[in-house]
Formats: structure tokens, C-alpha cells, sequence
């Protein structure tokens, strides 16, 4: 059962992180397997709706079970249906994308967005940024660890070869309360700030868009009111203690990997 | 043939691989199942809902839980795992009413030519969320993005009088002793009971129309945004001067109000409203 049950939700995770619809003969390359073997595994995902072919064509896509099975995670960090009308409300007042990132392990999954009116504006995916250190809006949380925390993702990332933060950089997001990077718009930068509960950093609340100069200075006013709504959020989390309750914090962040399973 | 097809495909086509992937389409039901449910499985529930052997579910579970598909919960139960993010971001995109409501707003406004304005529940306020303002001389609510209490004006109230009666009641507790930080008065808003009538009053009607009496010059309609809970999403508010935009004016013209509204009410009945969350000071 397990050699055809994992090649099965390898091709899916193929066809998943292909940025447009994968043929056969692409999908068994990067697997090293015959095509046939691709192809009557594509056949069962396909007929339990994982995978479905676009448009008609050879290619794959990902189908509506996998979609649904995305959904019904997302839906599982009860702290988004909190979160959204805060997003709403800071998307609206500065006119920027907002987005909700939580830690996952020792990586940063982004599980809420709301666009921002403006002009130019992104629409961020919903899903893995990457290990903590790799990301402004990961370093928001990582900034914030008790120090043990910290000191388990420096020896998680030197043995998974992942990004690393310098202290230097992680002392600067603690000063100034908020992390910040560049955000493709010249001297611009995004922001992120971390949300707390009982103290300890629980998620990250970011604004993508050129809200910041490059160098990190802002308007004190509207620091202040990104703040504002920070706290809010974090007082609506409070309120709802126990209904936030993430569903993998039980398990040891350094089992949990993104790479190819062990 | 297509060039991406491999030379095997039409071989296999004809003789459908029925045993060859039995195993894996096992696995693959075991985790839509997982999947699916709202909360956590064990594996008895399981395989007499896959009508699967105990067995036969518990080894999908192992190969689903060594590649991180499914995880254990605290208390042993299966529950959908954090190896699904590896099946690529999603842009499939989530409930958005302020996305949703602006081809709204702007029929509205294209319709009337006045003021319209989405207001949300933010903790224990509304908080206008966007709004299309005409040139000239026109209605001007609370500011964008900044929060009025929820007892505190029609627009509020509204709002208030669309969630469920325990939620009022727990908002009412919280907020009291009520006030409002209005530059006119606003007598509904002061007690409990005068908030309680009001809202006995919105909601005897589906969609509210108004005229402030304090602000003689001006009307409104406000029309709930409600989810498939009954609770609402938001609402959606068209005001204008009373010299062109009267109740009269306003009641003539509701039937096209309500046609430009409808996609959106629609949409939204597909989906939960958010919770009212409410700390120390609404």
C-alpha cells in the first residue's frame, strides 16, 4: 500500500507546486518514474477528484478535493474568523493589502489576506512563506521568541540548511516593535507586527504594501494606529482564549518539515 | 496525440488500471474523509463510515500520518495535517466583503448619484470599510476605518440588531455604561432600553429607512448584508440630501436599490458572518 499511497501524493504535490499545468511526461521526470506509472497514478487521483486535467488538455491541475482539503485547514486556525474584520479594517484605513501569518514549526504560513483598495495593490496567496528567518513577516514572530525558542530554530535552520536571522537584525524588530523589507516600490517598504497573547508572539499582522521608507521611519501618528488595531486584535484573541487554540502547537516544531519526508 | 502525452497513455486509456492503484485510492479516500470532517477521527469511526476494514484504515492513516498529511490531536485522533500547504499557495481566495460589495456600491451609487458606504463589525464598533462619495454637496458619516460603538447611531444599530439576541445582550453588558462621542444627540443610544426599542423597531423591517431628526437636511437606506447565519456581514448605506434624496424619493426608487443589492445579498448568504468578539471597552 505505502509505495503507490506516497507516489500518489507525490505527483500531487508536483502538480501542486507547478506554477501552470504539468503533462505527464514533466510530472514523471522530476519523480524519476516511467510515464505509465505517472500516468494510472494521475488516473486514481483524478478519479477521487484530487487531480483534473485542464481544460481538457494532457496537462494537470489540482482538483476540487484538493482545493476543499486546502480549505478545510485553513479552516481549522479558528484565529482567521477573529482576525478578518481587523484586516478589514486596517486594508480599508491605509489602503494596503493585510494578511495574518501564523507560525507553523519553525516556517510561517500565511492564513488570512484582505486586498487593499489601492491603485497597485497584491493579493498575497494564502499559504507557506518559508522558514521564519527567510521573510519580514516570519521575522516578526521570530523577533519576539523567548530566547530558548530562538536558540532551537538557530540549531533547526543550521541542520536543515535553512535561513537564519542575525541577532543584529532580530535586536532591530524588537527595538522598533514591528519587522520591515523592501516592497518592490523605490524606498518603500511593508511592515509587520507581531500579535501576542499572554505574552508570547502568536502570529504576525502585515501590511504588504510601501506603507514605510526604506529605512523603517514612519509617521508617529500612523504607527500609532497600526498599533491600535494590533492590540485590538490581540484583545479579541484574549476574549476568545481558547477558541484560537492553534491545531499543531501540541506538536514538536522540529518534526515539522516541508522538504521531502524522511 | 498531444505532444506532452506519453507513448503508453492510449494503452493504458484502453485497459483502465482497476487493481493496480486499489491502495493508493484507498489512501486517497481516507484522507478526503479526514479531510472533510470538522472535527477530529478515530479509526473505528472511520472505517464504518468508509465502510473500510479497521485494518485497512489504520495503515492509510500510518503512510497519511508519516508524510504529515493527517496529524494526531492531543487526544489521538486523526485530524487533517500541515502537509497539505505543500500542495501550493492558494489564490482561490476567501469571502471578501469589501471585494464582493464594490461592484455593489457602485451600482448604487451610479443608480442615485449619493453617498454609499459598507460598514462592518469591528470588535464592538462599526467601522466603515469603503464608501463612493458624489461631488458636491453630499451626506459625510463617521470617518473610513474609524470605529463607532455599535449602540450609537441608526447605521450602528442596524448592524447590532442583526446579531442574535444573546450577543446584544453581551454587548449591552459590556458597554454599559453607554455613551457616545456623537456631535448630536442621539437618544436611542443612551440607555439599554431605548437601545433595546430601537433595535425591535429595525427590525421589523427588512431594509431601514431614515432621517436623522437632529440633522434635518439629510436621509438614508440602509440595507442589511446578511450570511447564510442570519448574522450579518455588514451593511450597505446610501444617504444623500433631503432637497433629492427623501424618503419618498427613496421608497419610489427601492425596488431598483434592491435589484442593484441582490448578487451581493446572495453571495453573502453562502457564508457564516464573523463572530462578534467583544473585549473590556466596545
Amino acid at each position: 500500500m505505502t509505495e503507490s499511497a506516497r507516489r500518489a501524493l507525490r505527483i500531487l504535490e508536483v502538480v501542486g507546486a507547478s506554477p501552470h499545468p504539468i503533462s505527464v511526461t514533466e510530472i514523471a521526470r522530476r519523480l524519476s518514474i516511467t510515464p505509465g506509472t505517472a500516468f494510472r497514478t494521475l488516473d486514481a487521483l483524478q478519479r477521487n477528484e484530487y487531480a483534473a486535467r485542464y481544460q481538457a488538455s494532457s496537462r494537470y491541475v489540482l482538483g476540487g478535493a484538493s482545493l476543499r482539503m486546502r480549505q478545510s485547514l485553513f479552516a481549522r486556525f479558528r484565529i482567521r474568523e477573529i482576525a478578518l474584520p481587523y484586516l478589514h479594517q486596517l486594508a480599508s484605513a491605509t489602503g494596503e493589502t493585510t494578511s495574518l501569518t501564523i507560525p507553523l514549526g519553525w516556517y510561517g504560513v500565511r492564513i488570512a489576506a484582505i486586498r487593499g483598495s489601492n491603485e497597485v495593490t497584491t493579493m498575497p496567496a494564502l499559504g507557506l512563506l518559508g522558514p521564519l528567518a527567510a521573510h519580514y513577516i516570519g521575522r516578526a514572530i521570530l523577533a519576539f521568541l523567548p530566547d530558548e525558542d530562538l536558540a532551537r530554530y538557530r540549531a533547526w535552520s543550521e541542520k536543515h540548511r535553512a535561513e537564519q536571522a542575525s541577532l543584529d537584525q532580530l535586536d532591530t524588530v524588537r527595538r522598533r516593535g514591528f519587522s520591515h523589507e523592501h516592497a518592490g516600490f523605490e524606498g518603500r517598504s511593508a511592515l509587520a507586527l507581531p500579535i501576542r497573547d499572554n505574552g508570547r508572539v502568536i502570529a504576525a499582522l502585515a501590511l504588504e504594501g510601501p506603507i514605510l521608507d526604506d529605512t523603517g521611519a514612519v509617521a508617529g501618528s500612523q504607527a500609532a494606529d497600526w498599533r491600535d488595531v494590533a492590540r485590538a486584535l490581540e484583545a479579541a484573541i484574549h476574549a476568545r482564549q481558547g477558541q484560537c487554540r492553534h491545531p499543531f502547537a501540541h506538536l514538536d516544531p522540529d518534526t515539522i518539515l516541508f522538504g521531502e519526508p524522511e | 496525440m498531444s505532444i506532452d502525452a506519453p507513448q503508453d497513455e492510449p494503452d493504458v486509456r484502453e485497459n483502465p488500471p482497476r487493481y493496480r492503484n486499489q491502495a493508493a485510492r484507498r489512501v486517497l479516500r481516507v484522507l478526503a474523509a479526514v479531510a472533510d470532517a470538522q472535527d477530529s477521527f478515530g479509526v473505528t469511526e472511520l472505517a464504518r463510515l468508509l465502510s473500510m476494514s479497521k485494518n485497512m484504515v489504520h495503515r492509510a492513516l500510518t503512510t497519511l500520518a508519516d508524510d504529515g498529511y493527517v496529524t494526531r490531536d492531543p487526544a489521538g485522533r486523526y485530524q487533517i495535517g500541515y502537509r497539505v500547504l505543500t500542495l501550493g499557495p492558494s489564490d482561490d481566495g476567501e469571502f471578501d466583503i469589501g471585494l464582493l460589495s464594490r461592484p455593489c456600491l457602485e451600482g448604487l451609487h451610479a443608480l442615485t448619484g449619493e453617498s454609499v458606504y459598507l460598514s462592518i463589525i469591528v470588535g464592538g464598533a462599526r467601522v466603515t470599510i469603503d464608501e463612493i462619495l458624489p461631488p458636491g454637496p453630499r451626506v459625510l458619516r463617521s470617518l473610513r476605518g474609524a470605529p463607532v460603538a455599535l449602540h450609537c447611531t441608526k447605521m450602528s444599530r442596524v448592524l447590532l440588531a442583526h446579531l442574535r439576541d444573546a450577543e446584544i445582550e453581551a454587548y449591552l453588558d459590556a458597554a454599559t455604561p453607554l455613551a457616545c462621542a456623537m456631535r448630536f444627540p442621539d437618544p436611542a443610544s443612551e440607555t439599554p432600553d431605548g437601545v433595546r426599542g430601537d433595535i425591535a423597531d429595525i427590525r421589523r423591517h427588512e431594509n431601514v429607512l431614515w432621517r436623522n431628526p437632529h440633522l434635518s437636511s439629510a436621509a438614508y437606506a440602509i440595507f442589511p448584508v446578511l450570511g447564510e447565519d442570519n448574522r450579518p456581514h455588514g451593511i450597505v448605506t446610501v444617504g444623500g440630501p433631503r432637497e433629492r434624496f427623501d424618503i419618498p424619493d427613496i421608497q419610489s426608487r427601492l425596488p431598483e436599490l434592491l435589484a442593484v443589492l441582490a448578487p451581493l445579498r446572495q453571495h453573502a448568504r453562502l457564508f457564516p458572518a464573523p463572530p462578534l468578539v467583544l473585549d473590556e471597552q466596545p
